[in-house]
């Protein structure tokens, strides 16, 4: 119902034409914590204004339920509004899944969801996104998996080597981001690439969340293989934009040469 | 004036002459006296007509491929982009020629407007080319939602809100423009029609009587201080005009060619580059460059003032060779109208660098 209710919101965000810039004006959550007298209580939404829930105009109630129309504080936090404050630790996926279903659905199947179940206490969202508050922000693995901090995993045996791999995945996606951006720049549209990467990054992540060591190289080998046959593709792209701009040249030469005969001829003779 | 009537040639060329004239024609354009200083100015009326024409073949083209359906004008625009043999050059020609057509509009008719060009016996001309500018207008704006990127769903949702400023009837105006009551299928299938139909033929029809009337008052001379009595010289059209008129269509063409080749993405940012999706609002949604001013407007003063204010600097523009009849023409001989329209030049640039900045 919540992720309905989420939708919709934002759907009719959309549809109206709201104005990016003050989408967020009349949320009471936003109003009274940004004048919360406890400064603790305020920090969440400066965070939260960098974040890119905010960009995708994803605002508090997406979250921590409730009704940010509601002009009284207590209304709009009240169970009847629906309120569900902070998630405890074995909550966290299932309210992060509200919206990112495939990786939360990954992560109960996977390693830590099984032995959450067992009651044993693991890393969830908020180990690794929530580094910098409401920021949400992607994992810093190289900070947060050591031997020191994860001394139990049986999986981690070269927490090292792990951390490498998940890097090398991620620069081979901005390489290819990059490349994207620069035939774009050119005037070549690539959305269809953008999609396929993401589709390649979706596939990946799932993978990543279930954080079962034994699936992870085949996982990653994967992505990488995908990420290299678009970027061959994309490289394909620069080429031809590269080809276009030197027939742009020859253009813009001939033309300055038909211009400078045109004017000399056009000039008045004494 | 060319050293007598030319002599009728022979054949097919005569059989085709004696039906069409057209030799004939040109004799008698080449020959006709324009003051001298046309072969020194910068032809902005001509070099509209060849943005024109090159608009028209370029859209041709370009019908050969473009899907008019939301569901596939996306696709086939990418498809003209990447699969279609120089279908990309088609498109930015057409896509740059646009907002080049539409900038060197603004500067002819504030040009015109300066030079008091309007004054008798040429408002016949002067209206003309009003009505071509707001013409002009529509066929940019109705072309930008064509390809259903984000950016032109997005910026004719707001184009077509701007609407509902209209007293009494603002709502129902915009579910009429839209056809609905947001921007979709039907707003997309109206576009299309007015854009390729509708739009083109009124050009070309105002084209042909604005240049029909300019022949007919004659190519305006440069505008003289009270008291300057000296006789204008006048000079053949050709050759000194018409290779005027070349060297400045050659220049259209080398700033066009460098706008197609070396900034492909100036007048489309990245939202151009994504699919419409109507549930997506990207942020920063601003109509084209060329009406930023009109947008910006409502933002600055109550909308139904910001409308009146629009719709009285319509009907002045129009009103202008009727209320500007001193027949004094420099602009330092009519200061208040020249004042007036530096005023109105400064609010239309400073207005559209304030909705940029927005």
């Amino acid at each position: 119902m919540r992720r309905l209710a989420a939708t919709l919101l934002l759907a009719a965000a959309a549809t109206a034409g709201a104005q990016p810039a003050d989408w967020d004006a009349d949320s009471t959550c936003v109003t009274c914590h940004e004048a919360e007298i406890d400064a603790a209580l305020a920090v969440p939404v400066p965070e939260w204004r960098d974040s890119v829930h905010a960009e995708h105009q994803v605002s508090c109630d997406a979250c921590h339920g409730g009704d940010p129309r509601l002009e009284d504080a207590d209304e709009s936090m009240s169970p009847e509004a629906g309120f569900l404050d902070d998630p405890s630790w074995t909550e966290m996926a299932d309210y992060c899944g509200i919206c990112h279903e495939a990786v939360a659905e990954s992560y109960r199947a996977g390693h830590f969801g099984r032995i959450m179940q067992a009651g044993v206490l693991v890393p969830t969202c908020d180990t690794c996104h929530m580094q910098d508050g409401h920021r949400i922000l992607a994992s810093q693995p190289e900070q947060l998996v050591t031997r020191e901090s994860c001394p139990g995993c049986p999986g981690v045996e070269d927490p090292e080597r792990g951390v490498a791999l998940l890097l090398a995945v991620r620069a081979e996606r901005s390489a290819l981001a990059a490349a994207i951006d620069g035939v774009e720049r050119k005037g070549i549209e690539l959305s269809d690439f953008r999609a396929g990467m993401a589709q390649v990054h979706d596939a990946f992540e799932r993978a990543l969340h279930e954080f079962d060591s034994g699936n992870l190289d085949a996982a990653r080998a994967l992505a990488v293989a995908q990420y290299r046959g678009l970027a061959e593709q994309v490289a394909g792209f620069e080429r031809e934009a590269d080809g276009r701009r030197r027939l742009g040249l020859a253009l813009l030469a001939a033309l300055a040469l038909m211009f400078a005969a045109l004017w000399n001829t056009g000039r008045p003779r004494e | 004036m060319t050293g007598g009537e030319a002599r009728e040639p022979r054949g097919w060329l005569g059989w085709l002459e004696r039906r069409t004239g057209l030799a004939a024609g040109w004799a008698r354009a080449r020959g006709a006296a324009v003051p001298e200083e046309r072969a020194r100015s910068l032809p902005f009326g001509g070099v509209l007509l060849f943005a024109l024409a090159l608009q028209i073949a370029t859209g041709l083209l370009l019908l050969l491929y473009f899907v008019p359906d939301p569901a596939g004008a996306f696709e086939s625009v990418r498809a003209l982009m990447r699969d279609v043999p120089y279908g990309w050059l088609v498109r930015l020609v057409h896509a740059h020629g646009a907002n080049l057509m539409v900038a060197l509009a603004f500067v002819h008719l504030f040009h015109t407007a300066f030079a008091g060009a309007y004054q008798a016996p040429r408002e016949l001309v002067w209206l003309s080319g009003c009505v071509l500018f707001l013409l002009v207008l529509g066929s940019a704006l109705t072309g930008y939602i064509l390809p259903w990127s984000q950016m032109s769903y997005w910026a004719t949702t707001v184009v077509t809100a701007s609407l509902s400023y209209v007293p009494f009837v603002g709502t129902s105006l915009v579910e009429w423009v839209r056809g609905g009551e947001f921007v979709g299928a039907p707003t997309f299938r109206r576009a299309f029609a007015a854009h390729v139909g509708l739009l083109p033929l009124a050009i070309v029809g105002s084209v042909a009587l604005h240049l029909a009337w300019v022949r007919r008052a004659g190519l305006s001379e440069r505008p003289r201080r009270a008291g300057d009595v000296r006789a204008a010289v006048r000079i053949p059209f050709h050759p000194r005009v018409t290779l005027r008129y070349a060297t400045a269509i050659v220049g259209y063409a080398f700033v066009l060619t460098f706008l197609v080749f070396f900034a492909p993405d100036l007048f489309f940012p990245a939202e151009h580059l994504l699919p419409a999706d109507p549930f997506d609002t990207p942020p920063n949604v601003k109509p084209e460059w060329y009406f930023l001013w009109a947008y910006q407007l409502p933002r600055l003063l109550p909308e139904a003032l910001a409308l009146a204010l629009q719709g009285a600097a319509l009907a002045l523009l129009f009103a202008l060779p009727f209320v500007d009849r001193g027949g004094r023409r420099h602009p330092l001989d009519r200061p208040w109208i020249s004042a007036a329209l530096a005023l109105a030049l400064a609010a239309l640039v400073g207005l559209s660098v304030l909705g940029y900045l927005a």
